[in-house]
């Protein structure tokens, strides 16, 4: 069987299921003992294990398979994951990543993924030796979990009420360092540390015992208290030379317990602790085979509303309606001329049909932003990692839809904003400790609908950027002269700093710093036609705001004429049009500028732009559209305003690209090609 | 057509376009044109080489379209009845040549096209050999090399 035609129905869903599995990996680690989110993870990775199988990528098979072996674990809920296993499934998850996106661009994977292997392998090993209840190491004789629950009625009556009064009962194993010469003493600060957050009311081996020291390197105590586990693993991280101290919640044992007494091997004890361990999973794996077979059936009905489609589908039906748009105009305008009046009104009727149709198409082409913004969480908890800093990230709006082609592109811009905030916008904790902020930095990403426009906002509650520094580094850079920064507002001059060159940062680190990042930010966006702007408040934060066109592939332009030639001016660059004599136009070191209220704008003509030659005409008055660069205004010579009109953007061929000054073309109502001007690269400097 | 029968003609012969730019002839393998259409208008595009005309509308496709008259250093003509621009596909990439005529599409014999003729020039790889026929010499034009003209 030929199976390269599901490769890309096989990337696509790897791709779903490996953000699936990122996202549940960053909820477990927020509730580890979730065994619902633990059953999510299982089904994902278990699809992708089959998917990639069938495919024949075995590596991605064998690497999602141990996953599963390791998630297997702690499904039952009664093992809760640590830290240090929920790094090692992030990073597996990683290698799953890059193989996917090898198989997408080479075809072939060249990860090894025996090192993953046998990671997961270790930490599920070691796992099972230190933490669990029930398969503790039996050599050392003495110390069995299973003897030192056993508890007698006086202390089930107690555990019961304990219960009742909203108190956890925790077990807790601590180890002693091997090399450790005074265990009792350890143990006994132990106890210390224990005894101040509730009451120790079993140990295994007994008290007695402890204090003589008469066990090997470990001992079970059941602890009653109202803290929580963070409370306990605290007060056992001040007690040095301990060995991974884990703790267990005991209630849902409880709980079991009470349901089905029977069953219950930690309380009752009958069974050999292999047997009961076996029984229990594949009881629970039982359980869960239930829960997954009714799961996807609910699933199943909530997406047999969709279907996938393939973009190059979705293109070509774009196309297909950006023809007929073009002829819908011709035929308008046969109409009017005409002056049929049938005919005018079908037109009329068309008309509207077509503006129906092509909202339709533009909205089958709208995914939500949270395609992109899904990514961001992991990045941000890699980042504050590595960096020490504390900061909670806040998504809102992820259902704002964009059109395809923007989605595809902001990806870039958003994740440079979110380490620009994370690096040099937030301080370290200590310092926002100290300057009375809360510990916790917040970064916001919000999306949401402005008129025909999506605003996408990245902010934090850090440092703000002094517009004097930025100021002074621009000064430096020679970017602007003393002169023309004494003009600018403080809110002009923090824009400066999309400017290149401009860092507020005073060391590169290899997150950011180099000044490049918010230009090239900016530049992106330009390209897109959107705009960013920066607002801060030092000391309070910092705010981008991206303002993006809802789509790209039909916009509404301003047809200006030079000579014989029409060119299409999308509106977005347009600030207002406006005119104005020969004799106005002032000589600033021999360029020409004009004075629009009171201010001082370079005045340029487009016949020059696009290379035309130069005709004088000395009296008559110039038409000028005042046109946006980069938070800088221009005047644009032109010598006829034709008018407003939806235009369908096309390229100008794959043969032709990359032409400063043009971003595509489009076709008039009377068959003629149109450029589209391109005001960001059109205009040097 | 020289005296060929058609059996060896089938066998060994390349179809090509013939056309003319002032009074130099070309020849254009078929296989790369995918269609010859009447002079439109063309839309200039600014701050490209001096040889690439513009852009037509092929039928809601913007195409981009060389001038090789300029290329050639050719004397450049009115616009007649006759002028054409073939519109030509080389992997997947279509672009337009204008022509002043373009009105005989024959079949070459392949021994009568010499593949590697001896110009002595350089850059003249979009030269793929010279072609006789009708007691006439055409240049016979390498599309794929043609695109390096975008450039």
């Amino acid at each position: 069987m030929d199976l390269s035609k599901y490769l890309e129905m096989f990337l696509e869903e790897s791709r779903e299921h490996l953000q699936n599995l990122n996202t549940g990996l960053l909820d477990l680690e927020q509730d580890p003992g979730s065994v619902q989110i633990i059953n999510e993870l299982f089904r994902s990775a278990h699809t992708l294990k089959g998917m990639s199988a069938t495919m024949g990528f075995m590596n991605i098979a064998e690497l999602t398979h141990e996953m599963e072996n390791l998630l297997q674990l702690f499904r039952s809920g009664e093992r809760i994951l640590n830290e240090r296993q929920v790094e090692v499934l992030f990073k597996a998850l990683d290698a799953l990543e890059q193989m996917v996106e090898e198989v997408a661009n080479v075809g072939e994977i060249t990860i090894n993924v025996d090192a993953f292997i046998d990671m997961l392998r270790s930490c599920a090993q070691d796992d099972s030796i230190i933490p669990s209840d029930q398969a503790l190491d039996t050599d050392d004789g003495s110390t069995n979990l299973q003897d030192c629950i056993e508890l007698n009625e006086y202390e089930k009556n107690v555990l019961l009420d304990a219960k009742a009064q909203g108190i956890n009962v925790w077990i807790i194993k601590i180890s002693i360092r091997e090399a450790c010469v005074m265990k009792s003493a350890r143990a006994f600060m132990v106890f210390q540390q224990l005894e101040s957050l509730g009451e120790v009311i079993k140990t295994c081996p007994s008290v007695q015992d402890i204090e003589e020291e008469r066990f090997d390197n470990s001992f079970m105590v059941v602890l009653l208290t109202s803290g929580s586990s963070d409370d306990i693993q605290r007060a056992l991280d001040s007690v040095s030379e301990l060995e991974a101290t884990l703790i267990k919640a005991i209630d849902e044992v409880q709980k079991k317990v009470q349901a089905k007494p029977s069953e219950e091997k930690v309380v009752e004890n009958d069974s050999t602790p292999s047997t009961s361990e076996t029984d229990n999973t594949s009881k629970t794996s039982q359980k869960d085979a239930v829960e997954n077979l009714a799961k996807p059936k609910t699933s199943l009905v909530k997406t047999s509303s969709t279907i996938r489609v393939e973009i190059e589908r979705l293109d070509a039906l774009m196309n297909l309606v950006g023809e007929l748009v073009i002829n819908k105009t011709r035929l308008s305008q046969i109409g009017r001329v005409s002056g049929n009046t049938d005919l005018h009104e079908t037109v009329e009727q068309m008309d509207r049909i077509f503006m129906d149709l092509q909202n339709l198409v533009m909205k089958v082409r709208m995914v939500p932003v949270d395609q992109v913004f899904s990514r961001f969480p992991r990045m941000v908890r890699d980042l504050t990692k590595e960096l020490g800093k504390n900061i909670n990230l806040v998504i809102s709006g992820e259902e704002t839809e964009l059109d395809r082609t923007v989605i595809d592109e902001i990806g870039d811009p958003l994740v440079h904003l979110l380490r620009n905030s994370i690096d040099h916008g937030i301080e370290m904790p200590k310092v926002r400790e100290e300057l009375g902020k809360d510990k916790v930095a917040t970064v916001k990403l919000e999306a949401r609908h402005e008129g025909n426009h999506v605003v996408i906002e990245v902010s934090d509650d850090g440092r703000g950027i002094d517009p004097q520094k930025i100021k002074e580094k621009s000064i430096a850079k020679g970017l602007v002269t003393q002169g023309e920064a004494d003009a600018l507002s403080d809110e002009e001059l923090v824009q400066l700093i999309f400017r290149p060159g401009v860092s507020t940062a005073d060391k590169v680190t290899d997150i950011s710093g180099r000044g490049v990042g918010l230009d090239a930010v900016r530049t992106k966006i330009e390209t897109l036609s959107g705009e960013c702007r920066i607002i801060t408040t030092p000391g309070k934060g910092t705010t981008f705001r991206i303002q993006l066109p809802l789509t790209l592939a039909i916009i509404q332009a301003l047809l200006v004429r030079v000579q014989d030639e029409v060119y299409a001016l999308p509106l977005s660059f347009i600030e207002e049009t406006t005119s104005l004599y020969p004799q106005d136009i002032k000589n600033v070191e021999n360029r020409e500028v004009m004075i629009l209220r009171g201010r001082v704008l370079p005045l340029l003509r487009l016949s020059q732009l696009v290379e035309l030659p130069f005709i004088s005409n000395k009296e008559e008055e110039l038409l000028v559209v005042i046109v946006r660069k980069g938070g800088k205004s221009y005047g644009l010579v032109v010598d006829e305003l034709i008018g407003q009109q939806e235009i369908v953007i096309k390229p100008l061929g794959n043969v032709l690209t990359g032409i400063s000054g043009i971003a595509g073309a489009t076709i008039l109502g009377s068959g003629q090609v149109s450029l589209i001007l391109d005001v960001s690269t059109l205009i040097k400097g | 057509m020289i005296g060929l029968t058609s059996d060896t003609v089938k066998n060994e012969s390349v179809q090509v376009v013939l056309c003319r730019l002032a009074d130099a002839k070309y020849a254009i393998e078929i296989e790369h044109v995918q269609e010859i259409v009447r002079r439109t208008q063309v839309t200039r595009v600014p701050r490209t080489r001096p040889w690439i005309a513009g852009v037509i509308n092929l039928r809601g496709t913007v195409t981009p379209t060389l001038n090789l008259h300029k290329r050639f250093a050719l004397p450049e003509e009115e616009v007649t009845e006759d002028s054409r621009i073939v519109i030509v596909k080389y992997n997947n990439q279509s672009y337009g040549i204008m022509v002043d005529d373009a009105s005989e599409v024959v079949r070459v014999p392949s021994h009568s096209i010499e593949t590697n003729p001896s110009l002595e020039q350089e850059d003249r790889d979009y030269i793929k050999g010279l072609a006789r026929y009708d007691r006439e010499l055409y240049i016979l034009l390498n599309p794929g090399e043609m695109l390096k003209f975008f450039r």
